[in-house]
């Protein structure tokens, strides 16, 4: 299978490679590509998983600057992109802890009425707009999407972001959590029929 | 058959894992079972709905913000390499690093008030730092409480075990030696007090 983000070819490695070398001797530049080229997929890496954009974005801070910090002590024995992503998602795992040991989880159950902004929701929606009664519906239903994968487990979680979101390949979700490839299977079954019951009224 | 097992194989259907056998066996019980069905296409439907998870982007200042933020802890990192490198020697644990440096800022500050008016007061009320360790100095009391000496020689004598490697600098010499001063007049005193120093 191939892998979704290694560098197509040898070129492209070896690029990144002296880019990092780069980084380990001190180069601020290089480090600022290496920002440039992974910003993206480590903001939505952490928000999917989090659930919030401004935790979100508070974290790949800290990512990176693990990034910084660290990257002396890479010596190439993984890829450096499975590097980074490890770093994200151990940092969400903390703040996942974090989060349960203040009773953020307690708070709130899907059996519960959907509580949404209704202020923020109509602002977002001219009344003129094609449809406005189906995008709220669409906006709801991804609200719900988002609070049931929040109620998964955090290994779960996981891994159903990084296959059915991220679109990692096995391999890389067994590198990234280090974990077997036969474990990222069973999560992701497991992951994928727990979304599904949870999910079972609304899609 | 059985619907559970076949559940199982739903997922590796969807990624196209199972085995030719396999697959064949599910799309005939798939074929005869109305609800296996339902539950298959639920799958993939929640298996859409997160690949459709709607993708964020960066904001327009995150490479600047973590700059700015690097600049600040680079800032730090200078600052505690210095404070590394200067006590690189003794490589001592951060409590230990703390002790030495406020023994030193004690006896800069003996040093810089003056022995005249710490060290040699003639009362101890009068000392313009009234710190045990300065009273050990002070003639009088030598003979008024000699039991207090000795705690106050304690005292100073912990706080200088912290800087045994280091060898004192002329300046602090010449102030540590106490016998060139016009008031000091106990012989007895002066070795004590050098030894109390030293140690």
């Amino acid at each position: 299978m191939a892998l979704a983000y290694q560098p197509a070819n040898d070129a492209l490695g070896y690029e990144e490679r002296q880019l990092v070398k780069r980084c380990q001797a001190g180069d601020r530049r290089a480090f600022d590509e290496i920002i440039c080229r992974y910003q993206k997929k480590v903001i939505n890496l952490a928000y999917h998983i989090l659930g919030n954009y401004t935790e979100a974005l508070d974290l790949a801070q800290d990512t990176f600057i693990k990034v910084y910090v660290s990257i002396k002590k890479y010596r190439g024995q993984a890829s450096f992109y499975t590097w980074v992503y490890r770093i994200t998602v151990n940092l969400c795992k903390n703040k996942l802890k974090y989060r349960k040991r203040r009773g953020y989880y307690k708070k709130r159950s899907l059996d519960e009425p959907l509580e949404l902004k209704e202020g923020s929701l109509k602002l977002d929606l001219p009344a003129d707009s094609p449809g406005p009664r189906e995008a709220l519906a669409e906006k709801e239903k991804r609200e719900t999407i988002r609070q049931a994968i929040d109620f998964l487990e955090e290994s779960h979680r996981m891994v159903l972001i990084l296959r059915d979101r991220e679109m990692f390949s096995y391999e890389e979700i067994a590198a990234v959590l280090k974990c077997e490839i036969g474990t990222v299977k069973s999560r992701l079954h497991r992951a994928r029929q727990m979304l599904k019951e949870k999910l079972e009224g609304i899609l | 058959m059985n619907c559970q097992k076949m559940k199982n194989l739903f997922s590796p259907y969807i990624e196209g894992e199972l085995r030719k056998e396999e697959k064949e066996k599910l799309e005939l019980h798939l074929k005869g079972c109305p609800v296996c069905r339902k539950e298959l296409s639920l799958l993939k439907a929640v298996v859409q709905e997160v690949k459709n998870l709607d993708e964020v982007v960066p904001p327009a200042d995150f490479l600047l913000k973590i700059n700015e933020k690097l600049d600040k802890r680079s800032f730090a990192h200078k600052f505690a390499s210095i404070w590394d490198n200067l006590s690189h020697p003794l490589d001592l644990p951060v409590l230990t690093k703390s002790l030495v440096l406020a023994a030193s800022i004690l006896i800069i500050l003996y040093v810089v008030v003056g022995p005249g008016q710490v060290y040699f007061s003639k009362s101890p009320s009068k000392s313009l730092i009234s710190h045990p360790a300065g009273v050990i100095f002070n003639p009088a009391s030598y003979s008024a409480n000699p039991g207090r000496i000795a705690k106050s020689r304690e005292a100073i004598e912990g706080l200088l075990t912290f800087v045994p490697s280091y060898p004192l600098s002329p300046e602090t010499s010449k102030v540590l030696d106490y016998s060139s001063s016009p008031d000091w007049n106990t012989p007895a005193a002066i070795g004590k007090a050098r030894k109390a120093a030293c140690l």
